[in-house]
């Protein structure tokens, strides 16, 4: 294995963060104690360790809104549960959330509400990172429901031409909210499409850890020395709904078994990994988790707490100021 | 003073800015050899590609490619051919530059200018002669530059420049090829002050680009023929907006007209003359007036003239308030 027992350890906590972070979310959110609307990440958390690892600490990326393992690698756990919660203790005052947190000091580029224009605005990004910081890559995720917006072959097409340090990582979950994969997409792999406008493409099984996390190193590798882009299409598959509190119902329950069974739980899949080669045992994996969990649940008890008080929940005052919106302030422009 | 276009003196406000910071770039369709549509700027034979790039035919490449860009820590600016191509480039235009800041509960910045040739000129038709600036005024987070002058091209584009803020440069197609005084050298004029572009008494008015020509025109034949003496006031800028200036003006004049060459309704004259009446509303001694062109698409070729709002309607318009 090229990865250090203690590397692989690292990323066995942040795989299974991003897992526990969404379960126990969820339980609080079903007390009615923290609510808000999120989107599971729950299966597909193997492809956000596999990107946060393969980047270094000073490279950005922009996330998409299946990417929590990412998040937690970079960003405080409370800060972010506190952001995502409109918590003024978060990242963003509380006013921006978890779909739009953006947080710059940590490499973290928000992902535009709007699905497909975060590409387009990250392909400008990566433009400015070749420029002023050669050398570095960056990371632009999204789902195979967003890879259809013409503003990704836009993006991508234009990556290609001015030869652009980044790396698309398209989660091809089946999935674009209540809609099958075969009512939008006709061709046999998805990155058949970045193939076409000339770009360096790998479809990886996006539940398997370690071969993500390799041909991310390769991708982000080829970028920073060459400066060329790659399109990795991580098939995976969503086990939940599209939201949180979406049951599914529109789901073909045959089809579901079929894919389960085809992209096996990524958990259990990196467990046995560990256990064969000796980097841990089952014992050592399951005190993990546990202590994961009461920290989350702490966290979130924490914040319950905190959210009692007014004083740390964002005020319509405080969005009304000015500076908030625009960075060369003058009169007459509220 | 020297007299130079429009045209030329908002490329002078590029090569001001390119030549002190490299990190200024252009980016837009056809600015290569050809040199760009309507704006001739000379950057591509002085800066080079890198400085000055050809993009596909995919606009929303342009502005959200060049937002990236000033997130990343450049200062962009991207071109539109047309302003009416804004269309295509909605979505980075409306919700993502304008918001990027506030998401980030005002940790970053955009420092992006968008230029877009805009308004009737030359019969080009329904979807390359359009006004579009009642399409984004109501956009919180963006600030729009409307100039009428050749001066105020260039120093408003050179406030643009050094904005941190996304700003969409309105550049009238009608104005690029008039040629007005411009100082030499580095010069800014902020936005959110108005231009008296002429002093009166008996009506103010508030009109800018090819509108605010036909006014200047119209005043001129009302003051000889009729004794008329008109205010007229341009605002430069449409966010941030100099209401001040227009209530100051309406309070000496008290009778106010506001006119654009953009369809009538729900137009950005609706906006300015509701803030005249909610705050200026005991000055006033009759109704405000609200003049624009016709509530339909703009016909091809030389109907166009007849369409448009022209100084023959705002003539008589301003004569039948003052009376």
């Amino acid at each position: 294995m090229k990865y250090s027992n203690e590397e692989l350890l690292s990323m066995y906590e942040n795989l299974v963060l991003g897992r526990i972070y969404d379960d126990v979310l969820w339980v609080e959110n079903q007390k009615g104690r923290l609510y808000s609307m999120f989107h599971f990440t729950t299966g597909q958390e193997a492809i956000g360790t596999a990107v946060a690892f393969a980047l270094k600490d000073d490279e950005p990326f922009m996330p998409s809104h299946r990417s929590r393992s990412l998040h937690l690698k970079r960003l405080d756990k409370y800060r972010y549960l506190a952001e995502q919660q409109g918590c003024k203790q978060g990242y963003c005052m509380g006013i921006s959330g978890d779909p739009h947190i953006t947080v710059h000091e940590k490499g973290f580029i928000a992902n535009p509400g709007i699905l497909g224009q975060g590409c387009p605005i990250a392909t400008g990004y990566a433009f400015s990172l070749k420029k002023l910081n050669p050398g570095k890559a960056m990371v632009q995720l999204m789902g195979d429901g967003t890879f259809n917006q013409g503003a990704v072959y836009e993006a991508m097409n234009w990556a290609v031409v001015q030869k652009l340090p980044i790396v698309y990582v398209v989660e091809n979950n089946s999935w674009a909210m209540s809609t099958p994969q075969d009512r939008y997409v006709a061709t046999e792999a998805l990155s058949d499409r970045a193939k076409g406008l000339g770009m360096d493409v790998a479809t990886v099984d996006g539940n398997d850890l370690i071969a993500m996390r390799e041909a991310m190193d390769i991708a982000l590798e080829r970028a920073r020395k060459q400066s060329t882009p790659t399109l990795i299409e991580a098939v995976t598959y969503r086990v939940t709904g599209h939201f949180a509190g979406d049951v599914a119902g529109y789901r073909n329950k045959e089809f579901h078994e079929t894919m389960l069974k085809k992209h096996p739980d990524p958990i259990p899949r990196y467990e046995s990994l560990l256990i064969e080669n000796n980097v841990a045992t089952q014992d050592q994996l399951d005190k993990i988790k546990a202590d994961i969990k009461a920290e989350m649940e702490r966290n979130c008890e924490e914040l319950f707490q905190a959210k009692k008080d007014p004083a740390n929940l964002p005020t319509l005052e405080d969005i009304l100021d000015v500076n908030l919106i625009y960075a060369s302030p003058m009169e007459g422009l509220l | 003073m020297r007299k130079i276009f429009y045209g030329e003196a908002i490329a002078e406000a590029y090569h001001n800015a390119f030549e002190k910071d490299d990190r200024y770039l252009y980016m837009g369709e056809d600015v290569g050899v050809f040199g760009g549509t309507f704006i001739r700027n000379g950057l591509y034979q002085k800066f080079g590609a890198d400085r000055c790039i050809e993009m596909p035919i995919a606009e929303n490449l342009i502005v959200a490619a060049a937002m990236g860009m000033a997130v990343g820590g450049m200062r962009p600016i991207a071109e539109l051919m047309y302003s009416d191509f804004i269309s295509l480039a909605m979505d980075p235009v409306v919700n993502e530059a304008p918001k990027y800041r506030f998401n980030a509960a005002g940790k970053a910045s955009v420092p992006l200018t968008i230029v877009a040739p805009t308004g009737t000129l030359d019969g080009s038709g329904c979807v390359h002669s359009q006004c579009p600036e009642a399409w984004i005024t109501n956009v919180p987070g963006l600030k729009v530059v409307v100039p009428t002058t050749a001066e105020d091209a260039k120093g408003l584009m050179a406030s643009c420049l050094e904005d941190d803020d996304p700003c969409v440069y309105l550049a009238a197609k009608s104005c690029l090829y008039v040629k007005g005084e411009v100082p030499e050298g580095d010069y800014k004029i902020p936005f959110g002050k108005a231009r008296i572009a002429k002093e009166g008494t008996d009506v103010t008015v508030v009109a800018w680009q090819r509108t605010l020509m036909d006014v200047v025109a119209a005043a001129k034949d009302l003051e000889k023929e009729d004794g008329i003496s008109v205010e007229i006031i341009d605002p430069r800028t449409l966010i941030p907006f100099d209401y001040e200036a227009v209530l100051n003006s309406v309070k000496k004049t008290g009778k106010f007209l506001v006119a654009s060459e953009a369809p009538k309704r729900y137009s950005c004259t609706s906006e300015i003359c509701s803030y005249v009446a909610e705050n200026a509303f005991e000055h006033l001694k009759k109704p405000p007036v609200r003049l624009g062109s016709p509530n339909t698409p703009i016909p091809s070729f030389k109907l166009e003239e007849q369409w448009r709002l022209g100084k023959d309607e705002i003539k008589a318009s301003i004569k039948a308030l003052v009376k």
